[in-house]
């Protein structure tokens, strides 16, 4: 089987030649079982199909629903490793009344319900933390400028007379340390 | 193995067979085919993949000293052949 797989080509005329040759070597290395009890179909099968002896197979791609999901547990269970088989981290409520539509559409809905409800959750996390980095570089900011510029922004953006007390004591405060 | 519309072989795998249910009227052949991550499902029509075939063949000691496609070319069975395959239009590989 692995031969078969890993050939160049399904074709018979190139598949064959490779398949005796393992088998010859099997029966070199096998004492006991040999190649022909088991696999002489095989090469029968081959060179049945060489020969067009073999009819064709009625096949096709399947698409359908039921099809679909049968193909998508084997790839699961086989080939998608298992850290990526996580479901969701939250926990996804179906829709109420589901419309009535087939199965595909409705599986396909979910989906992007499932996809676009984390991805809103996750930005709204996103800008929780970034506004509370914000307010936090703001107040840091207002600290980091002088007094003198602190008490000039007061100033200038009051209605009234109101602050005028405030700014007679820091003035009054600098002129103190300016003698110290 | 098989062989498809074209006359060509094919290799299909995990063959399984969905069984009836009351959303499936009838038990359902499907395989998969392809050797990347993402395997296309094909599924099989049962009465003709199994059908029974039987017609003479090369003896074994002459098919399995074939080397080149010449030599397959070139081999035929016999008058009075002695061997035969007898199967179906689906040939399962054992692993």
């Amino acid at each position: 089987m692995v031969t078969i797989l890993e050939a160049k080509s399904l074709a018979p005329a190139i598949l064959f030649p490779d398949l005796t040759a393992k088998f010859q070597e099997f029966d070199r290395s096998s004492a006991t079982v040999k190649a022909c009890t088991i696999l002489h179909s095989v090469l029968e099968f081959l060179w049945a199909v060489y020969h067009k002896k073999i009819p064709p197979s009625v096949i096709g791609v399947d698409q359908s629903q039921d099809a679909k999901d049968w193909s998508k547990r084997i790839h699961q269970s086989n080939i998608v490793p298992v850290h990526l088989q996580m479901g969701p981290p939250h926990f996804v409520p179906p829709p109420p009344f589901p419309p009535p539509q087939d199965q595909s559409s409705n599986d396909s809905r979910r989906t992007l319900a499932a996809w676009l409800l984390r991805d809103a959750t996750e930005k709204q996390h996103q800008r929780e933390i970034s506004n509370d980095e914000e307010k936090k570089n703001s107040s840091n900011g207002w600290e980091k400028l002088p007094e003198e510029v602190q008490l000039m922004v007061i100033c200038l953006s009051a209605t009234s007379d109101e602050h005028l007390p405030l700014v007679q004591q820091i003035l009054t405060l600098n002129s103190l340390r300016l003698l110290e | 193995m098989l062989v498809d519309g074209f006359s060509k072989l094919m290799v299909l795998h995990n063959l399984h067979c969905l069984p009836a249910n009351v959303y499936r009227s009838e038990p359902k052949l499907v395989a998969l085919r392809g050797d990347e991550a993402i395997a296309d499902c094909y599924h099989i029509e049962p009465v003709l993949a199994f059908t029974d075939l039987e017609f003479p063949t090369p003896a074994w000691r002459n098919l399995k000293n074939v080397s080149s496609k010449e030599t397959l070319k070139n081999l035929l069975p016999l008058d009075q052949a002695t061997s035969s395959f007898k199967g179906k239009q689906v040939m399962l590989v054992p692993l």
